[in-house]
């Protein structure tokens, strides 16, 4: 039964990423301190130029280090996502296990996705478990309930990313070039996705490209429940239903762009 | 599904009439494309409990034609099945039927233990958690891992010969009745290639599996395989067990008798026994320690005799025998020959 191999293969990938971060424990201290590291450069450069209430009244925030370190996390969680996808397959190549993948009896495009979900669940563990004493500190109990909602509207939202992380890890496969030819999309991704500054400020073009970028509702679903305000529901709904659309339609086009790229990969030779 | 596989019983692995172009590019503002045809109609079957050896010159094609019964490549053109199952229309059970071994010094995560990368891949494979631990526990024992501290040990940490008996371990994973292995002992000093080759051939012997092994060493591939295949630019050229290769490639074998006694009571002998076995020629050279050899080429078939005879002569004619051997052609000028002639 199939079902049964990805659960194993999404086990496999969990359990060779948990011993991945015990073997590279500065990695994990670095993924630990990235939502501080932010916050800092962001704050020093911020109060530099101009002042907090005008950011918050601008970002339409209610406590700007809480924002802060979600959305900080919320752009950690989006890269490392993106980033294992589009490495993933390089990185099997580069270690010769990329074959011995290939034999397992699913899909090359089953298994990066699966990978992808791996990603996504250690990275926003690592991002919610950073950032929690803060938040806790500065919200109280009640404020694990957000991190609850926060860690959702994360995975959630990396489920659109991780076909198109797909797409791109086979773009690297058949392009047979040692690098990933998309690697543009992360910037692109993290700047229209209205994180750190309004999308509205964006020229129109971007603000419509941001519309179908799913980091910008991920953003705005972790706007809504940090802002710990009265009526998030309403605003989260509607990012769920954004982002499920997305998932739908990413997937999809993913999906059949992927499978053609493991043809060509097993045509040309990996 | 059922009719295909009954056309290939007895073979567990079978290749036939295979094509494979490669192109690639080179050069860099002007780039040319470079078209390699690696595969050339091979083809190539396995019965059922037979260690195969598919010999080759360097770019014979032979990993290509790996690549292929293993699912990992598509051909161009022609038709391969393992246990009868077709590698591009039933690829999923293709693979959980091999075990496959392609590089002795890769393949696994660096920073991961032997014991951790083989979990790892037993889980990818499908094994569920519990099965698969107690799976690993008995591989690393069988290949000998083990008691080298093989399971702690991170793979960076490892020598060649005991990534070899990872990859191993690895290929043994699911059990697998077909095992693919290419140059599994490329690289490994003489006892860790011949523990390895030990293992395998218990894993024919007492298991009943198929074995598919690529090599360069034509010792190795005397010693264990039961068939060997030769392939050349792409195509199967001989084929055979190394002692039918061997006289396949030579009508004459030598028979060598060496001891102390005048150089003309070898001739002698030497010209009688040509007298006697028409197409035999003989010819006598001085060795160290002032001891002669008489060295009679004999026809495939009377080396036995000439040599009793030559032996039988020569002590009756007072020479002192110090050594007598019949020299068959070795594999290895089986090779010279073959993948050194035109096609
Ligand atoms: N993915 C690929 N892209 C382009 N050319 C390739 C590819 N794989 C193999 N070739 C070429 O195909 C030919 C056959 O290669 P193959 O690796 O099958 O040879 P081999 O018999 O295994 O050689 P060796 O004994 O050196 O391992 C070679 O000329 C090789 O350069
Ligand atoms: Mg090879």
């Amino acid at each position: 039964m199939s079902l049964r191999l990805y659960m194993s293969m999404l086990q496999a990938e969990l359990y060779s990423r948990i011993a991945w971060y015990r073997r590279n424990r500065s990695l994990l201290v670095a993924e630990l301190l990235w939502p501080y590291a932010t916050i800092m450069v962001l704050l020093g450069l911020g109060l530099g130029f101009g002042d907090i209430e005008r950011y918050q009244e601008t970002m339409g925030i209610a406590n700007v280090i809480l924002y802060l370190l979600a959305a900080s996390a919320t752009i950690t969680v989006s890269l490392g996502v993106l980033d294992n996808a589009a490495s993933i397959g390089l990185w099997h190549r580069w270690l010769g296990t990329l074959p011995y993948i290939m034999l397992s009896p699913a899909s090359l495009v089953a298994y990066s996705t699966l990978a992808g979900i791996a990603a996504a669940l250690t990275t926003t563990a690592t991002q919610i478990l950073s950032i929690s004493p803060v938040v806790v500190a500065l919200g109280g109990l009640q404020s694990l309930g957000v991190l609850l909602v926060l860690a959702s509207i994360l995975l959630i939202g990396m489920l659109p990313l991780t076909m198109l992380g797909t797409f791109t890890a086979m773009t690297a496969l058949v392009a047979k070039q040692e690098g990933n030819l998309l690697s543009f999309i992360v910037p692109l991704i993290i700047m229209v996705s209205g994180v750190f500054y309004p999308v509205e400020i964006l020229p129109r073009s971007l603000e419509v490209l941001s519309r179908v970028v799913p980091l910008t509702y991920v953003v705005e679903a972790a706007k809504l429940t940090v802002n710990l305000s009265s009526e998030p529901w309403r605003g989260l709904i509607m990012a769920t239903y954004s982002l499920s659309a997305m998932i739908v339609a990413y997937n999809l086009v993913g999906y059949v762009a992927s499978r053609l790229g493991e043809k060509k990969v097993r045509e040309r030779g990996y | 599904m059922s009719n295909n596989v009954v056309d290939s019983a007895g073979y567990a692995i079978e290749g036939v009439d295979l094509w494979k172009t490669f192109y690639t590019s080179s050069g860099g503002i002007k780039r040319k494309r470079i078209k390699v045809e690696a595969l050339r109609g091979l083809t190539v079957r396995v019965p059922k409990g037979v260690i195969y050896g598919l010999l080759g010159p360097n770019g014979a094609g032979k990993t290509t034609f790996v690549k292929i019964i293993t699912t990992l490549l598509l051909p161009d053109k022609g038709d391969a099945r393992v246990l009868g199952y077709n590698v591009l229309r039933e690829a999923p059970t293709v693979r959980k039927n091999i075990g496959v071994m392609l590089s002795v010094e890769r393949g696994f995560f660096w920073k991961l233990s032997g014991y951790e990368n083989l979990l790892y891949f037993a889980m990818i494979y499908g094994m569920p958690r519990r099965e698969a631990e107690e799976r690993v526990e008995e591989l690393l024992k069988l290949v000998g891992l083990k008691e080298l501290g093989g399971d702690e040990k991170h793979f960076e940490d490892m020598s060649l010969g005991m990534r070899a008996r990872l990859g191993l371990a690895r290929a043994l994973l699911k059990d697998p009745p077909v095992l693919i292995l290419d140059e599994p002992t490329l690289g490994l000093d003489p006892t860790s290639a011949r523990r390895l080759r030990n293992l395998l051939t218990d894993l024919a012997r007492r298991q009943g599996k198929t074995i598919l092994l690529t090599t360069h060493n034509m010792y190795e591939a005397e010693e264990i395989c039961d068939t060997v295949g030769i392939i050349r630019k792409g195509k199967l050229v001989a084929e055979g067990s190394p002692s039918q290769l061997k006289r396949m490639v030579s009508e004459y074998y030598s028979v060598r008798v060496t001891g102390r006694g005048t150089r003309e009571v070898f001739e002698e002998t030497g010209r009688y026994i040509v007298d006697k076995y028409s197409g035999s020629r003989y010819k006598v050279v001085a060795r160290e320690n002032e001891r002669l050899s008489l060295i009679i080429l004999s026809p495939v078939g009377s080396e036995e005799q000439i040599l009793a005879e030559t032996v039988q002569k020569l002590v009756d004619k007072g020479a002192r025998i110090t050594d007598a051997r019949i020299i068959e052609p070795t594999l290895e000028d089986v090779f010279i020959k073959i993948s050194g002639e035109e096609p």
